[in-house]
């Protein structure tokens, strides 16, 4: 419940990184991936499930 | 000539250039990596990434090192206010008396929030999280402020922003608090300074008087200095990549205080509080859950003990458990459940086993302490 005391506290350190990453025209952040799900496969219709 | 790195892959080698900051981390640049080698990096957690270069707040947790724009936590804790340290990490520099003058005013006379908020609040049941509650009255101050949506708006503008945010958000964090304890909400005092009013509106009622004691208020501010910037934290990434979107102030803190209620982060003072009121249920037996905490096959864990980032102390701990003691001296209060921390305390900082796995007391434990006595 007090964790709302602890977000004021962090409420300047949270300002100056958003300024921070404005003001160095910082690109949109999108890290990558390793793919590890299915391969490619054909959809399968209901009855055959 | 910078230094470098190289990658043999594949017989190949690949040049990856090394980038060097001010306090001498070194780190592989690889932002060109996929594109000669059509490698990527894999780093679950990010725990290995660095993912910007940023010239606000150095931590080193080996040291257990933590300065924001290269002045000591234990410097500020001890000579500064939670405002000057505000202005410090927002625009690099501490400011000039007349500077700080005018941000306190600014921010003073900003305190209020508009009416219709209230209406927000009222929808929400009281069982509603404060967290979740903050978080989107947060989201809600884009509604009141559309033009804080631009992202295109001149210096002067953002900064009227980040002042009316700094003014706005204790009035917001104890009307989440108040509509928990289903009671009535108190309106922002400006006579009062930053953590005093914010102290008022938390634990004022309207049917009297309350004195705010600044003992207490002092501990808080010292507190919410300890707290107020660490780096690349989760909550931080989380709105420096919100707002990389380009996505408002407001938007991107909402995202932030949202991370922040996960326990693993700012849940953990909290955790703190509910394993000492287990220990109290359970007889007040310390040394039954240090044996427990020791166990290893015992699912039971000691919170707010060592920390992921320092290893061997955190420097905020130490400054807290003072400003703990002051709070629990000045108010003198008698509760089983302090008993209990100040056992584990002494366990923690006298037994080997705990000693030797860097399992000190963390600025959790002290916090939760403070927020448990207020």
């Amino acid at each position: 419940m007090f964790t709302v005391m602890f977000a004021i506290g962090r409420l300047p350190g949270w300002i100056a990184q958003w300024k921070e990453m404005r003001e160095n025209n910082e690109p949109i952040g999108r890290p990558r991936q390793v793919y590890i799900g299915a391969t490619s496969r054909g959809y399968v219709s209901m009855q055959n499930r | 000539m910078g230094k470098k790195a190289e990658l043999h892959y594949e017989g190949k080698v690949y040049e990856i250039p090394v980038v060097t900051g001010s306090e001498n981390e070194n780190a592989l640049d690889i932002s060109k990596l996929r594109g000669q080698s059509g490698l990527i990096t894999l780093d679950r957690g990010f725990k290995n990434t660095g993912s910007t270069e940023s010239a606000i707040t150095f931590l080193n947790g080996e040291e257990g090192t933590l300065r924001y724009r290269g002045y000591s936590i234990e410097e500020l804790a001890e000579k500064s206010t939670f405002l000057e340290v505000s202005f410090l990490l927002i625009y690099g520099e501490l400011p000039t008396k007349i500077e700080l003058d005018k941000f306190t005013k600014d921010i003073t006379e900003h305190s209020l929030v508009h009416e219709d908020v209230k209406s927000i609040l009222d929808g929400y049941p009281s069982k509603a999280h404060p967290m979740g509650v903050l978080s989107s009255l947060v989201s809600a101050l884009t509604a009141f402020y559309p033009k804080s949506l631009d992202p295109n708006r001149s210096k002067e503008q953002i900064n009227g922003t980040i002042i009316r945010f700094i003014a706005k958000l204790p009035t917001l964090a104890a009307w989440s608090f108040k509509n928990r304890r289903r009671q009535p909400i108190m309106y922002p005092k400006n006579k009062l300074n930053y953590t005093s009013n914010f102290l008022h509106m938390m634990f004022g009622l309207p049917t009297q008087d309350t004195e705010i004691n600044p003992i207490v208020s002092k501990a808080l501010d010292k507190l919410l200095i300890l707290h107020a910037d660490h780096e690349q934290n989760c909550s931080a990434s989380t709105v420096r990549i919100v707002g990389s979107s380009h996505a408002s102030l407001y938007a991107s803190v909402s995202a932030g205080i949202a991370a922040l209620w996960g326990p693993l982060h700012g849940g953990a003072n909290q955790a703190v509080i509910e394993m000492l009121e287990e220990i109290k249920s359970d007889g007040c037996d310390v040394d039954k859950y240090v044996a427990k905490a020791k166990d290893k096959s015992d699912p039971f864990r000691l919170m707010g003990f060592g920390h992921r980032v320092y290893k061997n102390f955190d420097p905020r701990a130490t400054i807290i458990k003072k400003a703990a003691d002051d709070v629990l001296n000045e108010l003198g209060i008698e509760d089983p459940v302090l008993d209990i921390a100040m056992k584990l305390e002494k366990v923690a900082l006298e037994d080997e086993y705990f000693k030797s796995r860097g399992l000190y007391p963390n600025v959790d434990f002290y916090s939760g302490i403070i927020y448990r006595a207020l």
